[in-house]
């Protein structure tokens, strides 16, 4: 079920059940816009937002006329309403919540206001960025050591090649949809203004291969073309040199800068079409220099974890246990310093949504 | 409203696309030089000479000698004609000493030496616990399969090993061939292998040799010299005792001093003479035989990518079609081993960036002209095609199973298409 409204300027909208009694954005007007209750005829229900409501968020030049200020203040908004989460496992489900089952928030714990408060974020998750790094570790290592030998020894046996293709896609479904659903989790939370939970689908089969199409689509929207450029640099410029590196290491940077910016963009209207190169400028125009630096910063350091990686599973061909630490230490480090920079982005462009309407 | 950022936005983009591009643009081509008939005329006349001690055309120097292999460059490279490959006949010696706390010390067991048979190196000179044997015949330091037991046993720290002709066909094109192909080819293998070192014998993944002044090793069979100029000085002097200004004639190994006479034997007009000579042999061909069909030829090419041969034996490498050679060092397991070289330390390099090469590493040989150019492997230990494939070890024993997993008439498909890269 949807629950369907209108906005002030004539705009028709609807939005999931679980929305009901927060504000959305018009986006026909931009305007901010209250979804109505479930039940209107509560005593508590909340009517929607009409242009006077938001009065009290507009400077005073840009304050509702007269007759519609003479609208009734909004009251008081009601708590979320709170449903116990299915009692799944102990200690890694409290730092979950799906969408459909909001938590109250944890008192005293405020919105990141300072850049250098967001890194307290992953260390508050290090149950799940653990996990990550342990499992990508042992899946990377896996597919590096085996995935060769199987690739040059197909089996003749046609269930058992079927089982191998299976098991590849569901390898694959791993490596790509387990990290991307994690940061996407990170980001959509933080761009939500969540200040515990990451918010999620519920179902982790779903929720990664989601995050996994997301990443592609980001990636296939622009970034691809920088990555396949470095790739066919790379493979192509020999020895490389100072000015190979230099080459290669700002395709890279830029490459990642566009896949970063594509999916804050993305996670922030959550529609396809905001994947374009335009609406992608728009956002890093919102997030402005600091954004960019930090994105530029992130990019270097994931150009850095990624020929660590490299490195890593080399070394797996040579020394299981060496390779196995070498990957564990750079999934560790990437996984706490994606987490930092997804959450510090996402709070950036939380806080840069509300300042443009407000 | 136009937002003028997001021009800028894309400005960037765009401008992100600029350096790849310069430096695609500024990337060498192929080396395409033009060879000098003239030069090439003289030069095929030095090749095919019989050279004398203190030669005329050796004014300066001894001439030949004092250690040799042969007395003319057409003497071992015969094998479909001048610039081919050799025989078993031909072959080199080499040894390689290695001492606790000591450098190897390496270098060639030359078959002649101008004073007559009692001053010949031997093996004994190598070391006391050997026979005086000056030219070993291959089965005598190698254990051929099935022919057991006539093996000399060497002491400790002690390799011998031969090397056969190789032939001399397309070697301007091997030249021609960028370094950043080469090593392109080499990253792409590792890729392909889930990163794999070259360093791991089970995958075919090959390594660049980086020799001096940062170039890439092409010719030889370890891949030690980077041009043609160099490997033709190299091999005047080494096989034929011609001093010249790239590589100095080598003393017997039993004189005690490594020091080399550096009285000039050839020119560098001569040495270039023979190298435009050499530029000038025209590349093998494919040409069917009379006993392969061209189904046949066809279906055997598809099964050489098919087992995995083509992993190494790439059939294109850059701007040179129909090579069949990835020109990369592959580790090539226990049983493909052989050390030393041309001296100690290596002549046609001495400011070498020797990155140190396994006794198992051996470049690719490029399989142009492969029927013409028997036996096979780095020591001719092969007599046939079908046994060179067999006897793949390493980085190549994945190819050489599957080549037996192939029924009877698909291997024999398989060497009718090898039998159609034939001498020009």
């Amino acid at each position: 079920m949807s629950i369907k409204f209108a906005c002030s300027c004539g705009k028709r909208l609807k939005a999931r059940d679980e929305m009901a009694t927060r504000l959305t954005i018009c986006p026909r007007c931009g305007s901010l816009v209250g979804i109505p209750s479930l039940n209107p005829r509560a005593p508590d229900a909340v009517p929607a937002y009409t242009p006077s409501d938001r009065s009290p968020f507009l400077p005073p030049d840009k304050a509702a006329p007269a007759q519609v200020a003479a609208v009734p203040p909004r009251p008081a908004r009601p708590p979320r309403p709170f449903v116990e989460p299915r009692k799944v496992s102990a200690y890694i489900v409290r730092l979950l919540s799906t969408r459909a089952e909001r938590r109250p928030p944890i008192k005293e714990r405020h919105l990141e206001e300072f850049w250098y408060q967001c890194l307290q974020y992953p260390v508050r998750a290090w149950p799940l960025c653990g996990g990550l790094a342990v499992i990508m570790t042992l899946v990377t290592a896996l597919v590096a050591a085996l995935l060769p030998r199987v690739l040059a020894e197909p089996a003749e046996d046609p269930w058992t090649r079927g089982g191998v293709v299976v098991s590849w896609v569901v390898l694959q479904l791993l490596i790509i949809g387990l990290p991307c659903s994690f940061f996407d989790l990170v980001l959509i939370s933080a761009v939500q203004g969540e200040t515990q939970y990451l918010l999620w689908s519920g179902n982790p089969l779903v929720t990664m291969a989601l995050s996994a199409l997301r990443w592609l689509a980001g990636f296939a929207s622009g970034p691809v073309l920088f990555a396949a450029i470095a790739l066919a640099y790379w493979l192509d410029c020999g020895d490389m040199g100072v000015g190979d590196g230099f080459v290669l290491g700002e395709l890279g940077m830029v490459a990642i800068a566009y896949q970063v910016f594509a999916l804050i963009s993305l996670t922030d209207r959550r529609r396809l079409r905001d994947l374009n190169p335009l609406a992608v400028a728009d956002l890093a125009y919102r997030l402005g220099g600091p954004g960019l630096m930090v994105v530029l910063l992130a990019a270097a350091l994931l150009l850095v974890h990624g020929w660590a990686l490299l490195l890593g599973v080399e070394q797996v061909h040579r020394s299981a246990l060496e390779g196995c630490a070498i990957l564990a230490v750079v999934w560790l480090s990437g996984t706490f310093w994606s987490t930092f920079v997804f959450r510090l982005l996402g709070i950036w462009c939380h806080r840069s949504k509300r300042l443009i309407l407000v | 409203m136009v937002r003028i950022y997001r021009l800028w936005y894309l400005l960037a983009l765009i401008v992100a696309l600029v350096p790849p591009s310069l430096g695609w643009l500024f990337r060498p081509g192929p080396n395409v030089q033009v060879v000098d008939m003239s030069m090439a005329q003289a030069g095929e006349i030095l090749f095919k000479r019989d050279w004398q001690v203190k030669d005329s055309n050796c004014p300066e120097g001894d001439g030949l000698g004092p250690v040799f292999n042969a007395s003319s460059c057409v003497a071992c490279h015969n094998q479909g004609g001048p610039g081919g490959g050799g025989g078993l006949q031909h072959n080199v010696t080499m040894f390689t000493v290695r001492a606790k706390g000591q450098p190897a010390r390496q270098g060639v067991v030359h078959a002649n030496h101008i004073g007559g048979e009692n001053q010949r190196e031997t093996l004994k000179h190598v070391h006391p616990d050997l026979p005086a044997v000056s030219k070993p015949e291959l089965k005598l330091i190698v254990n051929l399969s099935g022919r057991n037991g006539s093996c000399l046993s060497f002491p400790p720290g002690i390799d011998i090993s031969q090397r056969n002709t190789p032939a001399l066909f397309g070697s301007k094109l091997i030249e021609e061939v960028p370094d950043h192909v080469i090593v392109a080819g080499a990253k792409a293998q590792q890729m392909k292998w889930g990163m794999s070192p070259p360093d791991d014998e089970e995958f075919p993944v090959g390594r660049a040799l980086h020799v001096a002044k940062g170039r890439i090793g092409k010719f030889g069979w370890k891949a030690q010299i980077a041009t043609l100029s160099e490997f033709v000085q190299a091999a005047c002097a080494n096989e034929l005792g011609l001093s010249n200004p790239g590589a100095a004639q080598p003393t017997p190994i039993y004189a005690g001093s490594p020091t080399r006479s550096y009285s000039i034997d050839l020119t560098l007009r001569q040495c270039d003479e023979l190298t435009a000579f050499c530029a000038s042999l025209p590349r093998p061909v494919e040409r069917l035989p009379k006993d392969v069909t061209k189904d046949d030829a066809e279906a055997g090419r598809l099964l050489f990518a098919k087992v995995g041969c083509a992993e190494c034996h790439t059939p294109n490498l850059g701007h040179v079609q129909g090579i069949y050679s990835d020109l990369l060092l592959h580790r090539m397991g226990a049983q493909l081993v052989g050390g030393g070289s041309y001296s100690d330390p290596p002549v046609p390099v001495p400011d070498s960036n020797d990155e140190g090469i396994s006794p198992s590493e051996w470049r690719t040989p490029p399989l142009w002209g492969v029927a013409d150019s028997a036996p096979y492997l780095h020591d001719g230990r092969a007599p046939t095609l079908e046994e060179a494939i067999k006897q793949h070890g390493g980085q190549g024993t994945r190819a050489a199973r599957e080549f037996l997993r192939l029924t009877v008439a698909e291997r024999s498909q398989l060497i009718g298409f090898l039998k159609t890269l034939r001498a020009p």
